[in-house]
């Protein structure tokens, strides 16, 4: 695998760009249409949404300063792009974005892409049913087996507040599965 | 810091790709990504308030916008006119041209037709009526032709085929 810094050189560099963005795309498209799908849920949406992820990255690598991990800092710009598709999908339908979530999950039970039962569906209910940020930090964590670390500088948040946050969130969902178990 | 696992084994559970998705995603991507590199705009530029302008300029002049034009028209009468006159004579000419063509005609009508329809009495013609048809040319011809027959076979012909002998007299 090549090292973080040759590969910043050679997104940065004009004659290895497109080389070094093959590699970007080869090590990074599996965890971004991943991360992506757990906020959108259905598999167009996200490709979409991976695509853009990619292209912005690809049209910024030129600002990012190294500050934070290259992966962290990708993540962000994939987080920010799937929740900015749901806001824009919210108010082309002029509803709020937990309706528009409701939907996309009410559409799960047909999408050919979604083999989960009626328990995963109410798991999904219940996460719709956490703030915003609470949601990307039990989706996270719970799903992509992220470190407190790692989501402290993807969400640049403090280790403690994700804590907190998280344990929350599985405190919620666990009340709203219980309320719903007659399903 | 390592980067997180490609998918743990919750999210294979529910969510699926479709088949060979992750393979075929760079070429997609790359396709996606040259057309986002084409230029977006046409160069194309309208003078500085142009719009604003236009709005003002029509609510100014509403009467010039509406009032009727005279309607010029592409093809005037008189030329029409002359065109339709041309092309009438024309195909007058052609029709006629096509169905005058006797030389063309009695070349292609059998003798023996010819023969039945005159023997049928189909012709009312007396024979000043027939010289009339003739040329003085065609008949000086015919004049020499009958020359070159013997005169007794042609005075046996004559008495034989006409009913009427007076005109013969008369020679």
């Amino acid at each position: 695998m090549i090292d973080e810094k040759q590969l910043i050189s050679a997104l940065k560099s004009l004659k290895k760009s497109e080389k070094g963005f093959q590699i970007l795309i080869d090590q990074y498209k599996e965890r971004l249409y991943w991360h992506i799908r757990k906020i959108v849920l259905n598999h167009e949406d996200t490709d979409d949404i991976l695509q853009n992820t990619f292209i912005k990255i690809y049209k910024n690598i030129h600002k990012f300063e190294g500050k934070s991990k290259l992966y962290t800092w990708m993540y962000r710009i994939a987080t920010n792009e799937a929740i900015t598709f749901l806001n824009k999908k919210a108010k082309q339908k002029n509803i709020t974005i937990e309706e528009v979530k409701n939907q996309l999950i009410e559409n799960l039970e047909s999408d050919i892409y979604f083999e989960g039962n009626q328990i995963q569906i109410v798991l999904q209910k219940a996460i719709n049913t956490l703030p915003q940020k609470q949601q990307l930090v039990f989706n996270m964590k719970y799903f992509g087996d992220h470190t407190y670390e790692n989501l402290s500088e993807i969400l640049e948040t403090s280790v403690g507040g994700l804590k907190s946050s998280y344990h929350i969130a599985v405190k919620k969902i666990t009340n709203y599965i219980k309320s719903n178990e007659t399903i | 810091m390592s980067p997180t696992k490609v998918k743990s084994k919750k999210e294979i559970e529910k969510f699926k790709v479709p088949i060979k998705y992750f393979d075929e995603f760079e070429r997609r991507l790359f396709n996606k990504l040259h057309e986002e590199m084409l230029p977006k705009k046409t160069g194309f530029k309208t003078p500085e308030a142009y719009f604003f302008n236009l709005d003002i300029k029509l609510k100014r002049e509403p009467s010039k916008a509406s009032t009727k034009k005279k309607v010029v028209p592409v093809i005037s009468f008189k030329t029409f006119s002359y065109a339709a006159s041309i092309a009438a004579f024309a195909i007058l000419f052609f029709s006629i041209l096509k169905t005058s063509n006797p030389v063309h005609r009695l070349k292609e009508i059998e003798i023996s037709n010819i023969e039945n329809f005159i023997n049928e009495e189909n012709i009312q013609l007396n024979q000043y009526e027939l010289a009339y048809l003739f040329t003085e040319e065609k008949l000086n011809n015919m004049t020499s032709d009958v020359t070159l027959l013997p005169e007794n076979q042609l005075e046996d012909y004559l008495l034989e085929s006409i009913n009427n002998s007076n005109p013969l007299l008369e020679y």
